[in-house]
């Protein structure tokens, strides 16, 4: 039957889903051993990453450092909630994946003799070990990745595509289903391995650093197809960020160390939560102060905060920071002379797929690394340490997807299933009249999120968001119809399914945060203020049971250190 | 939005549909320092959201959103919005549909 359907099929032995630096890695190394290798790339372009720096402890690390440290400052700025053996494994093997990037042609600054690396230090490492070119590491990294898979005959990328379905045949991973965003092509990708490097799900907020492709596509996926999620309660804020234009909300601003915060009333608000660090307090406590400003009426009229820049000497912040001098100087904003207006934005998913140390899921063949694998960096990720982790998981779970590929044999694909999923995708393309638009669906999750379900949580609200979301399911998703029903390049198409995505990653936070009766690192319940190791030193892990999601928890890995 | 309008002229086009391409026009409100992706996003959320254009990073960084403003090649993520502009693809034989132009 599927013959008949203008289906497109790709095969290949490893399926990797995602073009950011972890699907690279992973589509890298699993070509190695020869076999193919499919790389699906749901954006267009690359995401800009990090502006920061990638730690790695190696044979340039600093008097006194060590794998180690590297790993308890890991563990300590994860309050304890991380799988130490995925710590372990980034740790002990970063140095070698530095190195290699740099023999794929990426560039760290060095020591003017040009014998070692010049190293930065990041919040709560406790030495500098992390190397970096410029403001644009992540950049550097992609640019020579992406070179690397470019050289490789055996690794066919494919952009554009967005992955809707991930195939099982008897419990073992058998393909993917796929649109070709541009053309509206349906795809078949038979696969016996599967990585999912997706990314987060920033796009369930309403503010977020992450791009709009963001929409947790990846954990949904996996969640339908059995695998669990853990620690979807956590999810990091990042206090400073731009609140207008409204096309750069989200986007990091400045750093803290160069700024001061005042609400409307010209306040230095800081003062009042953190007396002592001021600006330069945690990330999750100066983003609730920000929003408890916001709460309580002492924001500007854009709601933020204002940040204020003008106190440094004049010259100082066009030399230190000239990228984002010259953004705000395009949008008419002297930031030696005019203050900023900014405000936390959702910024990285600790919560993720949950993996043992081959990145695996407990779906054989089914892998997950990067930002949508979970586990690694418990409550709180230290800043530099998501590079680290992409490349390690991203080669680990590449290496053993090949090794799984090449030990299964044939896996049949099961037609009905295909042909299931066939009529859900072009089915939304025939609604043509209803009643709501997919975009007001995603600002509805969007919006319910940022209030109830991001950096201050309580139970009544908690609550209240999970019902607002089931009125969404119940209500609005059978009245979602589209202006066009063009194939090509159709928005509202591609939103359409992504607002399915997003209900599944919402629900999952909103349950897991409402089960954790603590607060912990980034998650924090009004109505349990204090950390509870004794009760709450454990993942919450959630799966889907006849469509239904079920949660559970489970003990931490703590096999090399406890707190206290 | 508020305070300024600009009159857009947008190119629309779906080859699989239109025997060939026209030009629409949209008034848009928008303010100083707002940008051209701005106007793109205000017209596919408010006006009409069958227009097809790319975006993806908004931060000059991924560089898949470029087009052609007024005849000349630019990033609508960093090109300051015009009282008047005439947005078009940036090369007219690979179109997807409207502003989107394919790869190969």
């Amino acid at each position: 039957m599927i013959k008949h359907m203008g289906i497109k099929t790709v095969e290949s032995d490893v399926l990797v889903v995602g073009g950011g630096g972890a699907g690279y890695m992973a589509a890298i190394e699993a070509s190695r051993s020869g076999l193919t290798t499919t790389l699906a790339i749901k954006g267009c372009g690359s995401t800009p990453m990090a502006l920061g720096a990638l730690a790695g402890v190696g044979p340039w690390h600093v008097e006194g450092d060590s794998k180690h440290l590297h790993f308890s400052d890991t563990v300590r700025g994860g309050a304890f909630l991380n799988e130490q053996r995925l710590v372990r494994a980034i740790v002990e093997e970063i140095d070698e994946k530095i190195l290699e990037l740099e023999r794929f042609g990426a560039y760290w600054e060095r020591t003017e003799d040009g014998k070692r690396y010049l190293l930065r230090i990041g919040g709560a490492h406790s030495h500098p070990r992390s190397v970096y070119l410029e403001d644009h590491p992540g950049r550097e990294m992609l640019k020579a990745m992406e070179g690397e898979v470019m050289r490789r005959d055996n690794v066919r990328t494919l952009r554009g595509t967005m992955v809707t379905k991930i195939l099982t045949s008897d419990g073992s991973i058998a393909g993917a289903t796929a649109i070709d965003m541009r053309y509206g092509d349906f795809i078949l990708f038979k696969a016996k391995s599967i990585v999912l490097a997706t990314g987060g799900a920033g796009q369930i907020y309403k503010i977020t650093t992450q791009p709009l492709g963001n929409t947790g596509d990846g954990f949904a996926m996996a969640l339908h197809a059995g695998a669990e999620l853990v620690d979807m309660e956590f999810i990091q804020f990042f206090p400073i960020g731009l609140v207008y234009p409204e096309d750069l909300r989200g986007l990091l601003a400045a750093p803290p160390y160069y700024s001061r915060l005042l609400n409307v009333e010209g306040e230095r608000f800081m003062e009042r939560y953190d007396s002592e660090r001021l600006e330069l307090s945690t990330r999750d406590l100066v983003s609730r102060a920000i929003y408890r400003e916001l709460q309580e009426g002492r924001g500007t009229g854009r709601g933020g905060v204002y940040c204020d820049m003008t106190y440094n000497e004049p010259g100082f912040i066009k030399r230190q920071l000239p990228t984002l001098y010259d953004l705000c100087a395009k949008m008419g904003v002297d930031l030696e002379r005019d203050m900023l207006e900014v405000a936390p934005t959702c910024h990285y998913f600790m919560a993720g797929i949950r993996v043992d140390e081959r990145w695996e899921s407990s779906i054989p063949g089914l892998f997950a690394a990067g930002e949508v694998a979970g586990g690694v960096h418990g409550a709180n990720r230290l800043s530099q340490n998501s590079l680290a982790d992409l490349l390690v998981s991203g080669s680990r779970a590449g290496a053993y997807a090949s090794e799984h590929a090449r030990e299964t044999g044939e896996v049949p694909l099961l037609e009905e299933e295909i042909v299931e999923e066939y009529d859900r995708v072009y089915g939304l393309l025939r609604r043509r009249v209803g009643g709501i638009r997919p975009s007001e669906v995603k600002g509805k999750i969007r919006d319910l999120m940022w209030d109830e379900g991001g950096l201050i949580r309580r139970r009544r609200g908690l609550r209240q968001a999970l019902e607002e979301l089931n009125n969404i399911r119940l209500n609005d998703l059978s009245r979602i119809f589209l202006s066009s029903d063009s194939m090509r390049f159709n928005r509202e198409w591609v939103e359409a399914l992504e607002v399915h995505s997003m209900l599944d990653v919402a629900e999952a936070v909103l349950r897991s945060a409402l089960l954790r009766g603590e607060s912990r690192g980034a998650h924090y319940r009004e109505d349990f203020p204090e950390r509870d190791d004794e009760k709450w030193l454990r993942h919450v892990v959630v799966r889907l049971e006849e469509g239904e999601m079920k949660l559970s928890t489970c003990p931490v890995d703590l096999s090399e250190i406890g707190p206290g | 939005m508020g305070e300024k309008e600009s009159i857009v002229r947008v190119f629309r086009f779906d080859p699989m549909r239109d025997e060939k391409p026209r030009y629409e026009t949209f008034r848009v409100p928008f303010r100083e320092g707002d940008r051209v992706l701005d106007l793109l996003i205000y017209i596919q959320e408010n006006l009409d959201p069958s227009l097809a254009f790319r975006q993806s990073c908004k931060e000059q960084a991924c560089l898949v959103c470029y087009l052609k403003a007024n005849g000349r090649l630019i990033l609508p993520c960093r090109e300051r919005a015009e009282d008047n502009m005439t947005l078009e693809p940036r090369d007219r034989h690979r179109i997807v549909r409207d502003l989107v132009v394919g790869f190969k």
